[in-house]
């Protein structure tokens, strides 16, 4: 043995790589001069540093160099209006969506409402006067409860007044002053999204998604520039 | 004025010049420490938007080890991560004393020269890589394949030069005994 009394294992690799000082380098190449384990070691770890740069290195599968510097104009705007337009659709999603509950918890369906519907227009503005009418009826009723109880005939003309002055439109149909006292009838069932005018809460709910995936969209772009 | 001057300049596309001159380089390294994927290309991808950034700050010589070290940082931080989330360390502690053991090669097994001939030779070499701890493979690559010097992996690692040496040679020295172990005489055969 020479130069080192205990082989060097860990330097073997640094001597390798040209890495020791001038001293340990010569050091280590002493101890090699009288060391076969030692050479046979060395040359291992060179044959191991050899095949480690021989390795095929593995390929991105797309280009990862990121368009720094060139977003494009547009994107800050898109990413903000998609922000704004999806929380104001959340928004306007949750008002419809309690409206319409509300509407659904109200009860029933008015006459002028199903004839809307059907597409009776004229028929349904007559409808709506003579709910009008009843309600007057029943308003001027309920505010002399202790007057004494007027006539029938006092009565009817009022009723018919109220409704020659609102008139009836041509083509409509009878049925809405046949119908006329009876100003409710009993709610249908309704679907969750409802019958109200205006879209369903369902195509808020999917134009604030849209609008958030615009903006995420967006946003990712940005960072990425 | 060279693509760094410029890049640091905010010159887009001396920084996209540079970027795509490391970017296989840098992808294959990271590919290495994360496994090639989806994770690895994001690991990438962010590096190189951080590094255009922090561009105008960057002060030093060497834009490859500077890129390689937020690279590896990313790397080495998701897997943590991901340990951190399974409980499990990192790498076993480091024991800079202990004598790593050496693996006796067969009396019979393919010489260097053939293993290093084929695609069956470089997969072995891969699957021998893959089983030496994250901070030591991360060490050996950067020198074996990148070519790094010692003090620039201590840079790069954030390390010392004597943690950059014992990672190095127990790297090694770690592939080298898997290769023993799968039949290979070693450089003596």
């Amino acid at each position: 043995m020479n130069g080192m009394t205990e082989h060097p294992d860990l330097d073997l690799s640094a001597y390798l790589d040209e890495a020791l000082s001038p001293g340990e380098r010569a050091a280590v190449a002493s101890h090699l001069a009288g060391c076969a384990r030692c050479r046979a070691r060395l040359a291992d770890l060179r044959a191991t540093s050899r095949l480690l740069a021989a390795l095929p290195a593995p390929e991105p599968r797309r280009s990862l160099v990121p368009q720094v510097g060139r977003a494009p104009v547009w994107l800050r705007p898109v990413r903000l209006l998609g922000a704004i337009g999806s929380g104001l659709f959340v928004f306007v999603f949750l008002a419809s969506a309690v409206i319409n509950s509300g509407s659904s918890l109200g009860g029933g369906t008015t006459e002028a409402e199903r004839l809307a519907e059907k597409g009776q227009f004229g028929a349904a503005v007559n409808a709506l006067a003579s709910d009008a009418a009843a309600q007057k009826a029943v308003t001027a009723a309920s505010a002399a409860p202790a007057a004494a109880p007027a006539p029938a005939a006092q009565t009817s003309p009022n009723r018919d007044t109220s409704r020659s002055a609102v008139g009836t439109l041509p083509g409509a149909s009878p049925v809405g002053r046949a119908d006329a006292a009876s100003t409710t009838v009993p709610a249908e069932p309704r679907t969750a999204v409802g019958s109200q005018f205006g879209p369903p809460p369902l195509v808020f709910l999917g134009l604030a998604l849209l609008f958030a995936v615009a903006a995420i969209v967006a946003h990712r772009r940005l960072r990425r520039t | 004025m060279d693509d760094l001057d410029r890049a640091r300049r905010g010159d887009a596309n001396a920084f996209d010049a540079l970027a795509r001159s490391h970017e296989r380089g840098l992808y294959a390294h990271v590919a290495r420490i994360l496994g090639p994927g989806a994770d690895a290309e994001d690991v990438v991808q962010d590096a190189f938007v951080s590094a255009w950034r922090s561009l105008p700050g960057f002060e030093g010589t060497s834009f490859k080890a500077w890129l390689f070290r937020i690279a590896r940082n990313r790397a080495i931080d998701l897997i943590r991560a991901q340990k951190r989330r399974s409980e499990l360390p990192l790498d076993p502690p480091d024991d800079p004393d202990g004598d790593p053991s050496w693996a006796e090669p067969a009396a019979v097994g393919p010489d260097l020269s053939d293993l290093a001939a084929g695609h069956e030779a470089f997969a072995a070499v891969e699957a021998a890589l893959a089983l030496v701890p994250v901070e030591q493979r991360d060490a050996l690559l950067l020198r074996d394949v990148e070519g790094f010097s010692y003090e620039e992996i201590a840079t790069i690692t954030v390390s010392e030069i004597g943690t950059v040496k014992s990672r190095i040679f127990r790297g090694r020295l770690a592939v080298r005994n898997e290769l023993v172990r799968k039949g290979w005489r070693g450089s003596a055969g």
